[in-house]
């Protein structure tokens, strides 16, 4: 059995409420896209219960809705999961949720239910027509831009604030002042940058050829010098990451990651079916390991999972993993290991250490980071 | 000489070459045709040199410096128009279309009796709000606002002026020996 302190905290709850997603982008991770079924509340009620009784729970707390396009089940199933989940919290944890949407469904019922129940959206978007409508598409291959705009538009109109994620692909690398401009031009004031990453059913990346790294430097170091500029200055979320880790580098070091660390993410999805570690995991299984599925809410308890060979041989692969990357990557104090699904899906392993979001989302955004610290402070 | 015309790599210009390109008829001009269009263009520029003329695209960003500067010359006499020509000589950069070296930035005016032609310039971008339109024999280009094209060597285009109260607001950046 692992040792209960080696177990969460539980800072995020993932929640599938539907496999399906009206969009078909082409690298997105999710298996099932076209599977139309959809949570029930009386699997949330599990989903709840299992959570508010695992003792894992920390603050802040934040449940989201993601995995599939959230928005696909209407507002008003939200709003009986809302009072579905406070009935539950019966310790009355602060708990924040969010939804990461690709926005083209938003509608007044939505804003209504956002500002109501103070809900957080992130909007999936990358950039101008040339870029997002290059990747993110309809099945039929259509571009959607046009609808995200009329989604965040609606949301505007109804005061309600918003982050964006965009997808960094080869074909962005190139423009970092158009995605500046786009950001500005829509009122953006909050980015986050994902890479292109080979994960599940997606099995390449553009970004994995050779020469990508001082690109996608070059593409960052330009970025966050515009972003810098900008008055108000333009949030983007890895360069505060990197702040961050800066300024708290020795409580990095002997502590795992929320993606690394058991329990420190709870995924689940439509069927109940739940997962740890990293969310892309959920769905997927491995030839030498089985399904990353764990357990289900309504059978599996947490005392039964830590006692699971299949879920002992996962954490210690992945243990071992954060122990190699801490023996031998410089980032590590700044990072607490790559996360174990990238791992997974590039090296075949979890028990390895580099992987193209290492070298891309945390190293170089890091490295350019520091670069602009040490100007800012040689200016002052 | 015939010129040939390309959108230098790494850029993305809005709307068709037809929107662009105007040839001679009669007394008047007409947007290319097909054929035509596909005889003065070239999907990408040949590598390195500058055999045709060269369509960008200045972002939103700079040339909402680029006003602003003029309105803090206009205003307090402060406009910095060194540092805004460094900010664009870096966005060029970036984009593989870094300018020649001791190239010098000017701000053009042009009215509607002026004379302009592109003789020892480098590049030309429209910081204007209406299209400029550049002319050869026969062949006309028109640069929308914010677009600017890196000229042919070799080739020389009066700048058509504007056919009213207006100015062309044109910011050329000149090779060292103009």
């Amino acid at each position: 059995m692992i040792a209960a302190d080696h177990v969460g905290p539980l800072e995020l709850l993932v929640i599938q409420p539907t496999p399906f997603c009206n969009l078909d982008c082409s690298y997105c991770y999710l298996p099932n896209r076209l599977d139309k079924r959809k949570i029930t509340l009386e699997t949330l009620e599990k989903t709840y219960d299992w959570v508010f009784s695992s003792g894992l729970i920390r603050q802040p707390f934040t449940l989201l809705w993601h995995a599939g396009e959230p928005m696909v089940l209407p507002a008003s199933f939200y709003e009986q999961a809302t009072v579905l989940l406070e009935s539950r919290n019966t310790s009355g944890f602060e708990i924040t949720q969010s939804f990461q949407t690709n926005a083209t469904l938003v509608n007044k019922d939505w804003c209504d239910f956002i500002r109501r129940r103070n809900v957080q959206v992130g909007v999936s978007v990358d950039g101008p027509e040339f870029l997002n409508d290059r990747n993110r598409t309809t099945r039929n291959g259509g571009g959607t831009l046009d609808r995200v705009l009329r989604g965040m538009q609606v949301l505007r109109e109804h005061d309600i604030f918003f982050d964006v994620i965009t997808v960094l692909t080869s074909a962005s690398l190139d423009y970092p002042d158009e995605l500046f401009d786009f950001y500005i031009e829509h009122g953006i004031t909050d980015v986050a940058f994902n890479v292109e990453e080979i994960e599940g059913p997606h099995v390449t990346s553009s970004l994995a050829g050779t020469g990508m790294e001082p690109r996608f430097r070059r593409f960052y170091s330009r970025f966050m010098d515009l972003a810098l500029a900008s008055d108000p200055p333009l949030r983007v979320r890895e360069f505060e990451t990197s702040r961050s880790s800066i300024a708290c580098r020795e409580q990095l070091d002997d502590r795992r990651t929320q993606e690394c660390r058991p329990f420190g993410i709870l995924n689940v999805d439509c069927e109940g079916n739940f997962s740890t570690y990293s969310p892309e995991l959920l769905g997927l299984s491995s030839p030498r390991l089985g399904s990353f599925a764990l357990g289900n809410v309504a059978r599996d308890s947490l005392e039964s999972i830590l006692t699971m060979p299949r879920f002992l041989a996962l954490d210690d692969e992945i243990r071992r993993g954060v122990d190699l990357c801490r023996e031998s990557c410089r980032y590590f104090p700044f990072c607490g290991g790559g996360p174990p699904g990238n791992k997974y899906f590039e090296n075949g392993d979890f028990a390895t250490t580099e992987t193209l979001s290492c070298r891309l989302h945390k190293k170089a955004t890091f490295d350019v980071a520091l670069d602009k610290f040490e100007r800012l402070r040689a200016m002052t | 000489m015939t010129v040939s015309f390309a959108v230098a790599p790494n850029f993305q210009l809005k709307g068709s070459w037809t929107d662009r390109l105007l040839v001679a008829e009669g007394d008047g001009w007409r947007a290319a045709n097909a054929d035509e269009v596909t005889a003065l263009t070239l999907s990408e520029p040949p590598e390195g040199g500058d055999a045709c003329a060269c369509l960008f695209t200045v972002p939103m960003h700079l040339r909402g410096r680029f006003w602003m500067m003029l309105d803090q010359e206009a205003v307090e006499g402060s406009g910095d128009f060194v540092s805004f020509s460094y900010d664009l000589a870096e966005f060029l950069r970036f984009k593989q279309l870094p300018l020649p070296n001791d190239s010098v930035c000017e701000l053009l005016l042009q009215d509607a009796a002026g004379q302009l032609t592109t003789d020892d310039v480098w590049a030309l971008v429209n910081f204007g709000e209406d299209p400029v339109e550049l002319a050869w024999p026969q062949l006309r280009l028109r640069l929308n606002s914010g677009e600017g094209v890196r000229m042919a060597s070799g080739s020389t285009a009066d700048v058509v002026p504007p056919a009213n109260d207006d100015l062309n607001v044109l910011l050329a950046i000149c090779l060292a020996t103009a």
